[in-house]
């Protein structure tokens, strides 16, 4: 058994990313069969977003990878060994 | 998929070195263009099918979705990892135990710690 | 027909060499080999143990060599060197001077418990497995000691492990297994990386070579996270290791 704490942040991943991909999968391949003007459509944003959204996601994830690296490869710099 | 050959690899004797390997890598990259050439069949019409307008609009994000969809896919399966990762509480403390045991009998077995 | 002896193991001609190597296990090493006397005395196999140290300045050979004197020579067996070398090069080390057909490889700090090791041993029997691999992450295997930060590194980093490369064993990075001797053999002469992916690699080479794996749950006691934290430098080295693995296997 895990512990609590480790339980929960765990279970509420899994909660968010079902969510999520419930919102993403209606909105990108239920919605353009849905007539435009039933009450539905005032749930999600226009479509355009859902390229744009993930896009900006996709660049923030890169570039917080990137920095984490840049950091760990410039502590790394080893001073040149003066023997 | 190795393919044999004659040349002395330096290995033990019994494996030939072989001359080509299907690296993980291609793999990926032969799978990728598969289904960005299905894609780009279905969104940009190339074939000249006249699919109908509703099922273009669904094709053309795919390969934005499936990328979101393996993402939602990443975070739930670590999260459910990580919440039924054992603590073996039970196994620190028979350790603990062991440890006053195996103590107190080399001791009287002549060990000097 | 012969009679069913008490303890059939004992007759087999199977033979198991631990490879236990230290740096620094001064308070440690009496204890594991302790364990493992135990847990070999109960199930009847024939063992022994080969102590690789590399020059620790804590005065661990000199423990050894009481273990010996305590223990017996043929049992306990010291083949030290002079420094901190890979680890790696310690079990080429350690299979030289290994008389055993089963090679059992583990962490001497106690993260390990000699418990398992007849269960690797009936696994290994079922399947004629080549090699046998203990798990933290399947059946009721599990850590102590890990907080929920170290908890989300180790599961992502298998996650995208598994995703990459697909290597059909659930715990690439543990470092509790058993070998058939050839296999060992076989392997570390084939392996080039050092650390984490090293043990990684072991696993993806014995996939290439189509040899079979089994898997055992264990339990990983880790008492020293406290004083060696996971940080970004062991992060960055897994992913570029596992990087060139992508690409080279």
């Amino acid at each position: 058994m895990a512990t609590g704490v480790d339980q929960a942040v765990g279970m509420s991943l899994v909660v968010f990313s079902l969510l999520l991909f419930t919102y993403y999968s209606v909105w990108v391949i239920i919605l353009p069969f849905v007539d435009s003007d039933h009450i539905l459509h005032m749930y999600f944003l226009p479509r355009e977003y859902s390229v744009i959204l993930p896009g900006i996601a996709a660049v923030i994830l890169l570039l917080c990878i990137g920095a984490f690296t840049a950091v760990i490869m410039w502590k790394n710099r080893k001073p040149k060994k003066v023997d | 998929m190795l393919l044999s050959s004659s040349l002395f690899s330096g290995f033990s004797p019994e494996i030939p070195a072989p001359a080509f390997i299907m690296t993980k890598l291609l793999e990926w990259l032969f799978g990728v263009s598969v289904v960005g050439a299905a894609w780009a069949l279905v969104s940009f019409d190339l074939l000249d099918l006249s699919l109908p307008q509703t099922y273009r609009e669904v094709a053309w994000p795919m390969p934005l979705y499936l990328l979101v969809s393996f993402g939602c896919y990443s975070l739930a399966t670590v999260g459910y990892r990580v919440a039924t990762f054992n603590d073996c509480d039970e196994a620190s403390n028979e350790l603990q135990e062991q440890i006053k045991e195996a103590k107190e009998d080399l001791r009287k077995k002549g060990l000097k710690m | 027909m012969a009679s069913r002896k008490t303890s059939p193991n004992r007759d087999s001609r199977d033979k198991y060499s631990i490879l236990l190597p230290t740096y620094n296990e001064r308070e440690n090493l009496p204890l594991i080999v302790w364990l493992l006397v135990k847990y070999f005395g109960e199930s009847g196999y024939n063992y022994e143990i080969i102590v690789i140290d590399d020059g620790s300045p804590d005065g661990t050979l000199e423990v050894a060599e009481q273990l010996q004197k305590i223990y017996g020579e043929d049992k306990i067996l010291l083949r030290p060197r002079a420094t901190k070398l890979g680890l790696g090069t310690a079990y080429i080390h350690g299979i030289k001077h290994a008389t055993g057909n089963f090679i059992i490889i583990m962490d001497a700090d106690l993260s390990h418990h000699p418990k398992f090791i007849p269960e690797f041993i009936e696994k290994q029997k079922e399947g004629d497995y080549d090699l046998v691999s203990g798990t933290r992450y399947q059946g009721n295997g599990g850590v102590y000691g890990w907080d929920l930060r170290r908890k989300l590194i180790s599961r992502g980093a298998n996650f995208l492990t598994q995703v990459l490369l697909r290597p059909g064993a659930s715990d690439l990075t543990g470092s509790f297994r058993l070998y058939k001797r050839a296999v060992l053999e076989s392997l570390v002469e084939r392996c080039v990386s050092k650390g984490y992916v090293f043990q990684m690699e072991m696993i993806i080479r014995a996939r290439q070579l189509s040899y079979t794996i089994g898997e055992v749950p264990i339990s990983f006691v880790d008492r020293v996270y406290g004083e060696s934290k996971l940080g970004g430098n062991e992060i960055v080295s897994f992913v570029k290791g596992l990087i060139t693995l992508f690409a080279t296997t």
